[in-house]
């Protein structure tokens, strides 16, 4: 388990109806996309880092780590668009001049990528209030309801019991092959890795076969059900987050 | 002085590569990038696509409930060989996609639907990529990814390639693909101040060459690997996978000879560069509809001519306007591609097929 799954399960909004918050993330995130300004995106992101620090008590440490993962990707893209080339050499911060072109970072440029690195940084933390604190099938199982056609949510749910499967083969292949000097260097590194997805494949899909004759002996006709257990709507929640909305709305109407 | 000048910077270039980069992922626009009326242009886009994988996908499950949970571990693969580092070829790590090695197992129509899947996965499980650009990661990964893939992997051999050299471009060109069409989506979506979409386009396309295209060789090289081994030691498997690429037409299991679909690619290239020829051409020309080019003429031949109709309902501002453009064009080419897909669906033959899936299962089974 990853930590996103360790925690789905055991912080204390696990058991908050997923259909709330998942409608409440989403209008969150449509809100502050929306806005024009810096203020908005801020307000989310500090009420949704209220919400799952402190209210579904995720330690504060490995919510700065999760807004990291994409760090890589909005660097480089907030980058893209502060940088501009032009003739004139008006309206640079910062720049290089060669043969009549002017190249470098613009007033302009950097504005629209402050403000896309804070919109960014609030629909991640609108995202990760659902991941966090919601353990998959109950992310699925809302889907479901929400009427996402039924193959693909059977898909979503058996993909999920494979991939731990698969992830485990694969680590001891991994193990095994690195034991044996495997990944030494980039030829026989790359070699292994060749033969660690090839065998990957062949071996899940034995296994896969395994289990479909498992069920068919047991009656599968091509669904599986599970036991759910059903979590009750509470009304302190839903007025707790329509009045976070209904503030987030007038701010944005206001500015 | 020039070789020892070139030996340095290339090390510079090495030592930065090495040290800077973190693995490299494929590149998954993050949640919150784009703005509200580009994701959702995107997810419109991308909607009928995953319709015609999923109808397709379904009508294959009809006759076996088992290749559900085939599909399912392809799916599961795919996730977790993208959480795999593979040597890159710069001397760091970067994480492959999996699309290519998908599209060229289970077509591309099965490649779609698992991508999707994965994507949804990715940003679930990992926090790679997002729900609202899901829609943009979808068309450029599973969609336009797997089709070139898979367009490149059948008319390689029948341009005379061999099948090796067919493997590695499907895997690498569907990898630049996919990089490329994400360059495209941030660019439309943040066209430069001067130079527009193009200087903005190239802009995205360097910045993030740096990671892709290490990572599609890389790539390239990990599926000859994989596709070598497994037609050694797992035909059979093979067989079962291709299943699903028979609901793409009529051709073969073996996927050797597609003509048509090389002709399909070849018109779609046409039209790409139809399109393309007059903007790139006249970088400058102002693109006006035939209501401003009227206003224009009407006021050279009368000066004095005087307004008297005016609309009902004017766009609260030039952005507002935009949009509903846009909304207009993405709900025009949805039910467009809806009907195509429909027809293509229901022209189909069915008796053939269901001989060769029986077939396939067996031999399967009997391995």
């Amino acid at each position: 388990m990853t930590g996103i799954e360790r925690y789905a399960y055991s912080n204390r909004w696990s058991r908050v109806h997923p259909a709330e918050k998942i409608i409440f993330a989403l209008t969150t995130l449509v809100i502050s996309l929306l806005s024009g300004s810096f203020s908005v995106p801020c307000a989310v992101l500090c009420l949704t880092g209220i919400c799952i620090v402190v209210l579904a008590e995720i330690p504060l440490r490995f919510y700065l780590k999760l807004l990291l993962i994409p760090a890589g990707f909005l660097l480089a893209g907030t980058a893209a668009v502060a940088c501009g080339l032009s003739a004139q050499p008006a309206g640079f911060v910062l720049s290089v001049h060669s043969s009549g072109m002017h190249f470098g970072i613009t007033t302009a440029g950097l504005t629209q990528a402050g403000l896309l690195f804070m919109h960014s940084l609030s629909a991640l933390s609108c995202l990760y209030l659902v991941i966090i604190t919601t353990p998959v099938e109950r992310v699925t199982s809302a889907l479901e309801r929400a009427g996402i056609p039924k193959i693909l949510i059977e898909m979503m749910v058996l993909m999920y019991r494979f991939i731990f499967i698969i992830r485990d083969n694969a680590a001891a292949i991994h193990t095994a092959q690195a034991a044996r000097l495997g990944h030494v260097d980039w030829r026989t590194g790359m070699r292994s890795m060749g033969t660690l997805a090839a065998r990957l494949l062949v071996r899940s899909l034995h296994r896969s076969q395994a289990m479909s004759w498992a069920l068919m002996s047991r009656g599968y006709t091509g669904s599986l059900s599970f036991f759910q257990q059903e979590l009750r709507h509470s009304a302190g929640h839903i007025i707790f987050f329509i009045s976070c909305d209904i503030m987030l709305i007038a701010m944005l109407v206001l500015q | 002085m020039k070789k020892t000048l070139i030996r340095k910077i290339l090390v510079y270039a090495a030592a930065t590569l090495i040290i800077a980069a973190p693995p490299a992922h494929a590149m998954h626009i993050s949640e919150g990038f784009l703005p509200i009326p580009w994701a959702g242009l995107w997810w419109l886009i991308m909607l009928p696509f995953l319709a015609r994988g999923i109808h397709n996908v379904k009508k294959q499950l009809g006759h076996d409930p088992r290749l559900k949970i085939i599909l399912a571990l392809a799916g599961a693969f795919a996730f977790v060989l993208s959480a795999l580092k593979i040597p890159s070829v710069t001397g760091s790590c970067s994480h492959p996609t999996g699309i290519g090695l998908c599209a060229i197992l289970f077509g591309p129509a099965a490649a779609t639907v698992i991508g999707f899947v994965v994507l949804v996965f990715q940003a679930l499980v990992l926090a790679h990529g997002g729900i609202t650009t899901l829609g943009a990661n979808t068309a450029a990964m599973a969609i336009v990814g797997a089709l070139v893939a898979y367009g490149i992997f059948t008319s390689v051999p029948w341009l005379g390639g061999s099948r090796r050299l067919s493997v590695f471009l499907a895997a690498m060109l569907g990898d630049l693909a996919a990089y490329m069409t994400t360059s495209l989506q941030l660019a439309c979506a943040f066209p430069g101040s001067e130079g527009g979409f193009f200087a903005s386009l190239a802009k995205f396309s360097s910045i993030f060459a740096v990671t892709q295209i290490p990572l599609a060789i890389s790539e390239g090289l990990l599926t000859v690997m994989v596709y070598n081994l497994l037609s050694r030691y797992a035909q059979e498997e093979l067989a079962l996978f291709s299943i699903f690429k028979k609901t793409e037409g009529s051709a073969p299991a073996t996927g050797l000879k597609r003509p048509a679909f090389g002709k399909n690619l070849v018109l779609l290239m046409a039209v790409l560069a139809l399109a393309a020829v007059p903007v790139l051409l006249l970088p400058h020309a102002d693109f006006s509809g035939a209501d401003a080019l009227a206003k224009k003429t009407i006021g050279q031949i009368n000066p004095g001519y005087k307004q008297w109709f005016f609309s009902l309902w004017e766009p609260p501002s030039g952005k507002i306007e935009g949009l509903l453009f846009a909304l207009q064009a993405a709900l025009g080419a949805g039910v467009i591609g809806y009907i195509f897909g429909f027809m293509k669906g229901r022209s189909k033959p069915c008796a053939r097929e269901e001989e060769d899936l029986n077939a396939s299962i067996a031999q399967g089974q009997n391995k």
